[in-house]
């Protein structure tokens, strides 16, 4: 279906209408959803209010340069193949905003006509669904947790089982020793199952986190230390400076899950780094300053563009000992923002990435009893 | 030969859990078998050569594929690949042991098992099936005699 631009008729249409100023320009900015005009260089033309109040003003830069910090087009870029055929093209991509932070979004691509009828530039609408991959990324997160649980369940249970038979056989030989040894299995598996059901509880706990002190620089070397041994598997330098008193409000089983999953992924993205093998180091630093605790994770691994994006919010990055639990980028968020924080970061393709966590400091007048 | 020189029998057990482990190997001292633990593929290979045990079980829950790697490793292994092999499995298929059963037989590269223990572990069950596929690989060939430093060498593989 082509439209027919007859801006003449457009302004007559215009000024009859009785009521508002309802300019296009001014529909354009009104729009709730994030749109650019591009022409065939890929660069920014024009963008819509809401995609600069939140992306930033890219006016005139190429769209992978300005969203996804590539150098080159995506492949099977939708604002090519619609210059090409003229028609609409969909696609699912991930772009980074104005803090950095990743937003995933379905596209839209169509072919805007001069008056000639030839295409002057491509027009593409992109609705943010990241809270969406946010709840799918929560449920297979889920699937995934329930899965390791019950594996987990099936050892504890044959551990106990175990126990019980050895404690038997001691009782019947009179062996002492077997005693022992069947008693401390089922010691030592009623404990994993006791830290097994809190894990459970914990994911199956909706909002409103606790409100209770949570002395940072303490959480945040737990953490630290538990990723320790596969840093050094991985000989990544993994070092904490945490010289002040930083207390926030808020769940430290929360923190401490926010933290080792930044951690987690800053490993990763030192792995997925081939080029500075045996270099790497990812500094963690928790400091503050007037209004907030700040937790800083930094490491000189692959850096951030879409590729490594993938790596990065692929969900629960299972490291075994942490219970397995990772949560991914997106759910970090979800706990920052539950604690009244947000997080923020900056990254350079082969250079690295510095997350950034902002939470508000614990006043002492704040203090609920 | 009276009873009191013929040898135990001697089992590996294979488990990368510390439990499990000790489960399984005070079943098979129980049932007068000589047991060896192994924690991993590597190690299962190494106390498979120096023991050349009767028996090998190794625990194959379904997520854990190295597992069937080392027995794969096993099974390629002229010398090793006669010792009968039990697998231990947590049944997570739906359709219970014989989905496992399935799973294994369609694997071409894998040869399948002498025999499956399916868990929680039943100790009766276990020193039945271990003593059913001991008791063939005597009828087999002889028992070596009497452990004794005369030159014999301790590498003979019964055929």
């Amino acid at each position: 279906m082509e439209a027919k631009i007859n801006t003449v008729a457009d302004e007559q249409r215009a000024r009859d209408f009785k009521g508002p100023n309802l300019s296009p320009a001014r529909l354009f900015d009104s729009v709730p959803y994030w749109i650019t005009i591009q022409d065939r260089d890929f660069r920014i033309v024009s963008a819509s209010a809401k995609l600069i109040a939140d992306f930033g003003d890219h006016l005139g830069e190429k769209c992978h340069v300005a969203y996804k910090n590539r150098s080159e087009p995506c492949a099977e870029c939708t604002l090519e193949c619609t210059f090409e055929d003229g028609q609409e093209h969909t696609s699912q991509e991930a772009l980074f905003d104005a803090q950095g932070m990743p937003r995933h979004v379905l596209a839209k691509t169509a072919p805007v006509r001069n008056q000639a009828g030839e295409i002057a530039a491509v027009m593409k609408v992109y609705v943010d669904v990241t809270e969406v991959r946010a709840l799918q990324n929560e449920l297979a997160g889920l699937g995934q947790l329930i899965g390791e649980i019950a594996h987990d369940a099936k050892n504890i249970l044959e551990g106990l089982q175990g126990g019980v038979y050895i404690v038997n056989l001691g009782f019947k030989n009179g062996n002492q020793e077997d005693i022992r040894v069947g008693w401390g299995m089922i010691q030592r598996n009623v404990t994993r199952l006791s830290a097994r059901l809190m894990d459970m509880l914990y994911c199956a706990r909706r909002r409103s986190p606790r409100r209770m002190p949570v002395f940072l620089p303490a959480v945040v070397r737990e953490a630290v230390e538990l990723f320790t041994p596969r840093a050094r598997q991985f000989h990544i330098d993994l070092q904490l400076r945490a010289a002040e008193q930083v207390e926030v409000l808020g769940e430290p089983e929360q923190i401490h899950k926010l933290v080792s999953n930044l951690i987690g992924n800053a490993i990763d993205a030192c792995t997925a780094d081939a080029e500075k093998q045996g270099l790497h180091r990812i500094v963690v630093a928790v400091s503050r300053d007037e209004l907030d605790a700040i937790i800083e994770v930094e490491d000189n691994g692959i850096g951030m563009d879409t590729t490594t994006r993938d790596v990065l919010f692929k969900d629960a990055t299972t490291t075994k000992g942490n219970a397995g639990h990772g949560l991914g980028l997106l759910l970090a968020q979800k706990v920052a923002s539950e604690h009244e924080g947000e997080i923020t970061v900056q990254s350079q393709p082969g250079k690295g990435s510095v997350f950034t966590v902002r939470l508000p400091v614990r006043h002492p007048k704040s203090i609920l009893t | 030969m009276d009873n009191n020189t013929i040898p135990r029998k001697k089992v590996l057990v294979v488990d990368d859990e510390k439990d499990i482990s000790t489960y399984l190997s005070r079943i098979f001292e129980e049932g007068g078998f000589h047991v060896t633990c192994a924690a991993d593929g590597e190690q299962a290979l190494q106390a498979a050569e120096r023991e050349r045990p009767d028996l090998i079980t190794m625990d194959l829950s379904m997520p854990r594929l190295s597992g069937v790697r080392s027995y794969q490793a096993l099974k390629s292994r002229p010398d090793l690949a006669t010792i009968p092999v039990i697998f231990v499995t947590g049944i997570t298929g739906p359709g219970g042991p014989r989905d496992t059963e399935r799973f294994y037989s369609t694997r071409r590269q894998i040869p399948p098992p002498d025999g499956f223990v399916s868990k929680p572990i039943d100790p009766a069950k276990v020193l039945e099936l271990a003593r059913e596929l001991t008791s063939s690989s005597v009828l087999a060939c002889p028992s070596p005699p009497d452990p004794q430093p005369l030159g014999l060498s301790t590498g003979s593989v019964p055929d």
